[in-house]
């Protein structure tokens, strides 16, 4: 996103509306930092700007990808889908997709609204590769060598988004050795990432919760349950 | 993706705060889904939701008028509800059981009371899979303070930015505008219909006081 300098104002209204603090003055302009622009639209899309000084240039390879993971009305081209993921368990009861003694991860870079670099996404990815299983429609995955966890291209290390959600599963036995060594990759990161873990539910309780807790991992007190409407069951 | 999962606050802030969430899956029973979700979406508007929308098509919180939205809901839609009262949540849920339309439906709160509004929703033995939330790591002293992610949090693709919510919140401080009315305004920037306008207001309240 960029500012047109001859029609601003200098009202500094859209300022308080981007969500990475990307929007800065100095002495003469307002601008938009296109380093730390993740491309999310907010500014744009808020009103804020009067004169229509705000404007989307065209984005090109690989400076598009930050629209695509941050501005959930961009389409991503690897889902056809907007939104940053995949459907996960929403649709579980009726893809089977995570199955009894199955673990699913969601590992949500730069959220909550600290933004991430790709190069960020690739030391998980790559703490990961030969580990687990990743899944193969959700937008991370598809810039991603599966078998190393390295980005195909170079290029995107250096990009910005918002948020970008590495989605895998394993086995129930293997799950918290992947917690741990989350936890030990963490402490090497220049952002946040939040996670939560998928599981089967067995009359109303979840199996690998208690062997989260007893490992020290903690669940918050909410979380999304699949109630189990979608036909035919898996 | 799991943009309904992170609401943080106490079991008394999240209490009343709820989030359907319905979609059709991919290779399975997505295509040709639209009716049937233009219906669930019917059946949960009998229930007075705070919120309701989807990505493609926009939301109540934005100004969309309900029929519209419904009306453009296509087979790609996630349609997202949110309610602040579980009563009306068991009714809802009781009402898209009956309808039997085939769709998968989750729902977004505290675990607990999620379970119990199944029991008494009558929905099936046990949920189907679950989704936990583990919070976050990693370089925690970049995220925005404690109080301003009740708010931020609430929108599910984080399109609220921290500085827009402390702004409001100087303003209601002030007097110079009330908690709904900054609510309103912080609900316009959640593009998928997933903010609680009731809850933003509530907190926005507590917090002015202080």
């Amino acid at each position: 996103m960029k500012i047109d300098e001859d029609k601003c104002v200098r009202c500094r209204q859209c300022m308080v509306y981007c969500p990475v603090g990307a929007i800065k003055e100095d002495e003469d302009t307002v601008y938009i930092d296109q380093d730390l622009c993740v491309e999310c639209g907010v500014c744009l899309r808020s009103g804020a700007c009067r004169v229509g000084a705000i404007y989307q240039p065209q984005l090109g390879w690989p400076r598009i990808l930050r629209a695509q993971f941050s501005d959930p009305l961009v389409p991503h081209p690897s889902t056809g889908i907007m939104g940053r993921g995949t459907s996960e368990m929403k649709t579980n009861d009726v893809t089977g997709r995570f199955r009894e003694g199955e673990v699913g991860f969601a590992v949500e870079m730069g959220r909550p609204g600290v933004s991430t670099s790709f190069a960020e996404v690739e030391k998980v990815t790559k703490a990961l590769a030969g580990r687990v299983e990743f899944e193969p429609l959700n937008p991370v995955t598809s810039l991603i060598d599966p078998e190393t966890g390295r980005l195909r291209d170079p290029d995107v290390r250096r990009e910005r988004v918002l948020s970008a959600i590495i989605e895998f599963k394993t086995s129930e036995d293997r799950g918290l050795e992947i917690l741990r060594l989350l936890k030990e990759v963490s402490e090497g990161l220049e952002t946040v990432f939040s996670l939560c873990v998928i599981s089967r539910c067995r009359d109303f309780e979840i199996p690998f919760r208690e062997r989260m807790v007893t490992a020290g991992f903690q669940p918050r007190i909410n979380g999304k349950t699949n109630v189990g409407l979608g036909r035919p069951l898996a | 993706m799991t943009h309904t999962l992170y609401r943080e606050g106490s079991a008394e802030s999240l209490k009343n705060d709820y989030l359907f969430v319905i979609t059709g899956a991919k290779g399975f029973n997505k295509r040709g889904c639209a009716p049937k979700l233009r219906e669930m979406m019917r059946i949960l508007s009998r229930f007075e939701p705070v919120n309701m929308g989807s990505m493609e098509v926009g939301n109540l919180a934005r100004g969309m008028p309900l029929k519209e939205i419904i009306n453009n809901v296509t087979d790609a839609a996630i349609v997202q509800a949110v309610f602040d009262d579980k009563e009306r949540v068991i009714e809802a849920l009781r009402a898209l059981k009956e309808a039997d339309l085939g769709i998968s439906v989750t729902i977004s709160g505290l675990t607990e009371e999620v379970k119990d509004i199944m029991r008494k929703a009558g929905v099936g033995e046990y949920p189907h899979t679950s989704n936990l939330a583990l919070g976050f790591m990693g370089r925690t002293e970049k995220v925005a303070p404690d109080d301003v992610r009740l708010i931020t949090t609430m929108c599910g693709h984080h399109m609220i930015s921290r500085r827009i919510v402390e702004h409001l919140l100087g303003k209601a401080r002030e007097g110079r505008i009330t908690p709904m009315e900054a609510a309103i305004r912080l609900s316009r920037q959640c593009t998928c219909g997933a903010f609680n306008t009731i809850r933003a207001a509530q907190i926005i309240e507590e917090l002015s006081k202080k």
